[in-house]
């Protein structure tokens, strides 16, 4: 591809049109040096995101990028974006007025990178296929947010961005009866067909007045009666996130910290489905529905509803009252815990006298089954490690013996067969509060499912072992062999640093080349990655 | 090229605070801190790659090794990066575990749910972002006109988000200058075992969704093809159950309730993915890609509306499936960090289901890897080859969704691609659109 760098404006720029923001590609098989086509050239799909080979690439400047207006008239001093436009205003002018013809040869298909060296759109494989598509880009990406809605917090850096956002911003607002805010449209019909406050009003309508079809008007009708009040205070705090979000609105993820005021109507707790008996003929469709009625589980959903108010949005067990994480979770030195920072150090010292970091136990102590034995030998990670011998010795461990968890992975610590693996795949989601440090939370799986074991087939165990509610002493057991984090001796610098440099030429293949041209060493990084 | 996630400090990872006990000492721990800090995307790619061939080459030690240094990148609470890389190595994980014998749960089976939400919670959910109403925007679009005029419509919808696509439609046709039609929605019991979970059933979705429509007029009929055939609850094989359950939810094309004079529409939303590529044979295996669409090619539809995520995450290769994945997957977590914060319980929890889809990618292979989502070029090229021409939406419909794109934050973005549409997340593709007809249609 022939690359131009353009530095001023560029008169045939504007004999292009411009469709939509929207990258488009097209092809043509013209080419300086193909041989020649006898056929017209059809139309040829690319794959998104791959321009025609053969495009002509153009890379503006950011100053082109941003310029507007570069055209202007001289009675009137209105600004236009190209010059066929601002020949055509002249007409009104009964100015003089010449407009550009397309030049009759083919034109060559452009497509235009982006100016920043680190942006996709910067390598010629990316470029976008039209003027005004790179140029919006540019500005909505690199460029500053110069346009600020009035009423609202949001920026934009492109005006027509802006101004399709001033025009609907606070102009609409849905409120669906339940409370709750919508400035969209779409979800607010969304939300009111599944809203609980709309299933109420409708059966209490209906039963009120058995004749009536029409339950319902216009979204702004406000049908609310007194009984219908308690909800919509749960509910508005309760979705504060409804309230369509501007971007990093802090006061929606504060919806927590509401919860406090929901308590004392949590009593209040609307008799939700008890209405299911006096459900109307009518409400009961066709056909299947009307069977399948009966197996409603519907109190169960009213109750985890209930649940919902007093619990944040967060996963994990279904349990209703989590206890929070006992202080001694909390980042310390002296906690079972340890940071990554330490964990660095830690490996940084390369003598035989490290002692075993906390959380290694922590990790460790989670038992896959309890039917497991210690002997892991047989059951070791495939992944080719014999038995280790201090697997033996930790079988011993002070605490409840439990099930000791199953050889997952030979290498990883004395005590207990490496959980890690097993705790990482039992995602306790729950974001925990409490929790400091970044690095914690990738434990934090693992100590929740521990903290409230009891719906957790693995967790029974690691209570039991008391890894975490001792709080220290490294793991009852320790033997003082000095392993690090995965069980491993700590690696010398220099491997530690190429494992993570880059390696130009990682591919599958050609790192097969490296390994298996080197004798596999065991407990040593290759020098070569 | 590599995408990049832009974090706190452009393109690289934050390493957090030092342990305030710290003490300046060796170089190594300063280096490596250096090194991690100065990892970017295109860096933590690499490291799940080394960790990936690892694992399949069955060495332990480095798997140890490169685990232990992604490890100390991940972070289901920092930057789009690390939340990424935290769940890449959940997946490794849980793939390097799969050597372990039975003795340890499968992790289908160990795997907490994520609580299932209610309806309006889950109205939330898919309205976080565009990326999911764009699809039922678009496909709604195509509906209403594919059924102008007609008094009698039926959807068959094949779908992962219990309905949350209907609302809009049935409020759209309430509104028509004709009048509402008889509008029939018929769903599968069967569904893939994906998020996002809801805490009730289809029929109690139906049943608020009838409600909903009798308040607009429209009348609504809701029907659940129970499967013929179903298992006692078998989590080990989660997906082949869901696949035979939905083969004999189809086997019987009279169970779908067609009637004559309706206009029926096909919608699959999120679906195909979950459909194996098949044996080759189409008549094979009613729940292969190919067999449901020429299942569906002879049931005439007037429209069927196909809307998925566009990449191609079913590589055979483990090594592709990574990148492709972590170039692709990249894209949420960099949306829902500008403007979430990064505690957000909804924004963890998103997170956590799309972490929920990387460890089925990378961490299963066979039946029970079910993700299998191919990009819209292919997809398209499959129903082509189905017996289907594309049917272009009309420009009310695209002004609509791109009304929808802008009113979201200004990095999304709308595309076309001959009759394509596609959600752009700064200029990446997220999700295409697509609207169909049976070739040579007998209207």
């Amino acid at each position: 591809m022939l690359i131009h760098q353009h530095q001023l404006v560029d008169e045939n720029m504007s004999n292009l049109t411009s469709a939509s923001g929207e990258a488009s590609v097209s092809s043509n098989h013209q080419s300086t040096f193909a041989s020649p086509n006898p056929n017209p050239p059809k139309k040829k799909r690319n794959l998104p995101g791959n321009p025609d080979p053969d495009a002509e690439v153009i890379a503006l400047s950011p100053k082109t990028l941003m310029a507007t207006n570069r055209f202007a008239c001289e009675i009137c001093n209105k600004g236009f974006q190209r010059d066929q436009n601002l020949q055509l205003h002249r007409r009104g002018h009964n100015l003089p007025w010449k407009l550009k013809q397309r030049s009759s040869k083919e034109v060559r298909k452009k497509v235009y990178v982006c100016p920043e060296a680190t942006c996709v759109h910067h390598d010629p494989s990316r470029a976008l296929g039209d003027l005004t598509g790179i140029k919006k880009h540019f500005s909505r990406k690199h460029g500053e947010k110069k346009w600020k809605c009035d009423k609202c917090s949001k920026k934009y850096a492109v005006q027509s961005d802006w101004k399709a956002h001033s025009k609907i911003c606070g102009t609409r607002e849905y409120r669906c009866d339940c409370g709750t805010l919508f400035s969209r449209r779409d979800s607010f019909i969304t939300h009111r067909a599944f809203c609980d406050a709309l299933a109420e009003e409708s059966a209490r309508a209906m039963a009120a007045n058995p004749f009536a079809n029409h339950l319902f008007s216009q979204p702004t009708a406000s049908c609310e009666t007194s009984t219908v009040q308690v909800q919509p205070t749960i509910l508005r705090s309760q979705f504060p996130h409804m309230m369509r979000a501007n971007e990093a609105n802090t006061s929606i993820v504060s919806g927590h910290g509401m919860q406090g005021e929901l308590s004392p109507e949590r009593e209040h707790q609307p008799r939700q489905f008890d209405m299911r008996s006096n459900i109307p003929p009518w409400l009961t469709c066709q056909g299947p529905i009307t069977t399948s009625l009966n197996h409603l589980d519907l109190p169960s959903s009213s109750s985890v509803y209930s649940v919902r108010l007093q619990q944040e949005y967060s996963r994990g067990n279904p349990q209703v009252h989590r206890p929070p994480i006992p202080p001694a979770f909390q980042a310390s030195a002296s906690s079972p815990h340890m940071s990554a920072t330490a964990l660095l150090q830690k490996a940084a010292e390369m003598g035989a006298t490290m002692s075993r970091p906390k959380h290694l136990g922590l990790m460790a102590a989670h038992a896959t089954s309890s039917a497991v034995p210690p002997n892991n030998n047989t059951a070791s990670f495939a992944l080719g490690l014999s038995s280790h011998q201090e697997m033996g010795n930790c079988s011993g461990d002070g605490d409840a013996s439990g099930g000791r968890g199953g050889g997952v992975i030979g290498g990883f610590g004395q005590e207990s067969p490496p959980l890690l693996l097993h705790d990482m795949v039992t995602p306790s989601l729950s974001s925990t509060p409490g929790f400091d440090g970044p690095f914690e939370d990738a434990f934090r799986g693992m100590l929740e499912s521990k903290g409230e074991a009891s719906n957790n087939s693995m967790g029974g165990f690691a209570r039991s072992h008391g890894m975490v509610e001792e709080g220290g002493g490294g793991s009852g057991g320790n033997d003082g062999m000095t392993r690090d984090f995965l069980g491993l001796k700590p690696f010398p610098e220099r491997d530690i640093l190429d494992l993570t440099a880059f390696d130009p030429c990682l591919g599958s293949s050609s790192y097969e080349h490296h390994r298996q041209s080197k004798k596999p060493c065991h407990g040593q990084l290759l020098p070569e990655m | 090229m590599r995408a990049e996630l832009r974090g706190s400090t452009p393109g690289h990872v934050s390493v957090p605070d030092p342990n305030p006990f710290d003490t300046p000492h060796g170089s190594l721990s300063g280096a490596l801190k250096g090194c991690l800090g100065s990892l970017d995307g295109a860096g933590i790619e690499k490291l799940l790659l080394h960790c990936a061939t690892a694992v399949e080459a069955n060495d332990a030690t480095l798997v140890q090794q490169v685990m232990w240094v992604l490890n100390n990148i991940a972070s289901s609470h920092g930057d789009p990066n690390q939340r990424l890389t935290s769940w890449f190595l959940r997946a490794l994980v849980t793939r390097a575990s799969q050597f372990c014998p039975t003795a340890i749960p499968s992790a289908t089976t160990g795997l907490t749910r994520a609580r299932p939400m209610t309806a309006t919670e889950l109205v939330g959910y898919v309205d976080l972002t565009p990326w999911h109403r764009f699809g039922f925007t678009a496909a709604n679009g195509a509906i209403l006109k594919m059924v102008q005029g007609r008094r009698k419509v039926h959807v068959l919808d094949f779908s992962i988000y219990y309905c949350m696509q209907w609302p809009t439609l049935i409020d759209a046709l309430s509104g028509r200058p004709e009048g509402p039609p008889l509008l029939r929605i018929t769903m599968p019991s069967a569904r893939p075992s994906v998020p996002p979970h809801l805490n009730v059933s289809t029929e109690e979705i139906g049943l608020k969704l009838a409600n909903f429509a009798k308040s607009r007029d429209v009348p609504l009929e809701f029907h659940v093809v129970k499967a013929t055939w179903s298992c006692s609850s078998d989590a080990l094989n989660g997906h082949s159950n869901f696949l035979q359950e939905f083969a004999s939810c189809l086997l019987d094309p009279s169970s779908l309730g067609l009637r004559e004079g309706e206009a029926l529409v096909v919608n699959c939303q999120s679906w195909l993915r979950y459909l194996p590529e098949g044996s080759g044979r189409a008549t094979d295996d009613l729940s292969s890609r190919d067999a449901f669409m020429e299942l569906i090619h002879r049931l005439n539809p007037c429209l069927v509306t196909v809307t998925d995520e566009d990449a191609d995450l079913d590589s055979a290769r483990l090594t592709s499936r990574i990148m492709s994945c972590f170039n692709y997957l990249w894209i949420p977590f960099d949306a829902l960090e500008t403007f979430l914060p990064k505690d957000s319980p909804q924004r963890l929890a998103y997170e956590a289901d799309i972490g929920q889809k990387i460890e089925n990618i990378i961490g299963f292979e066979g039946e029970e890897r079910m993700e299998r989502l191919e990009s819209g070029a292919r997809f398209s090229q499959r129903m082509t080859r189905a017996g289907f021409e594309s049917f272009p939406f009309d420009e009310e419909t695209v002004s609509e969704v791109k009304l929808l794109v802008d009113e979201h934050a200004s990095a999304w973005g709308l595309k076309r691609e001959e009759d394509t549409l596609v959600l752009t997340w700064k200029g990446h593709n997220s999700v295409f659109t697509t609207a169909w007809v049976p070739s040579g249609y007998d209207g």
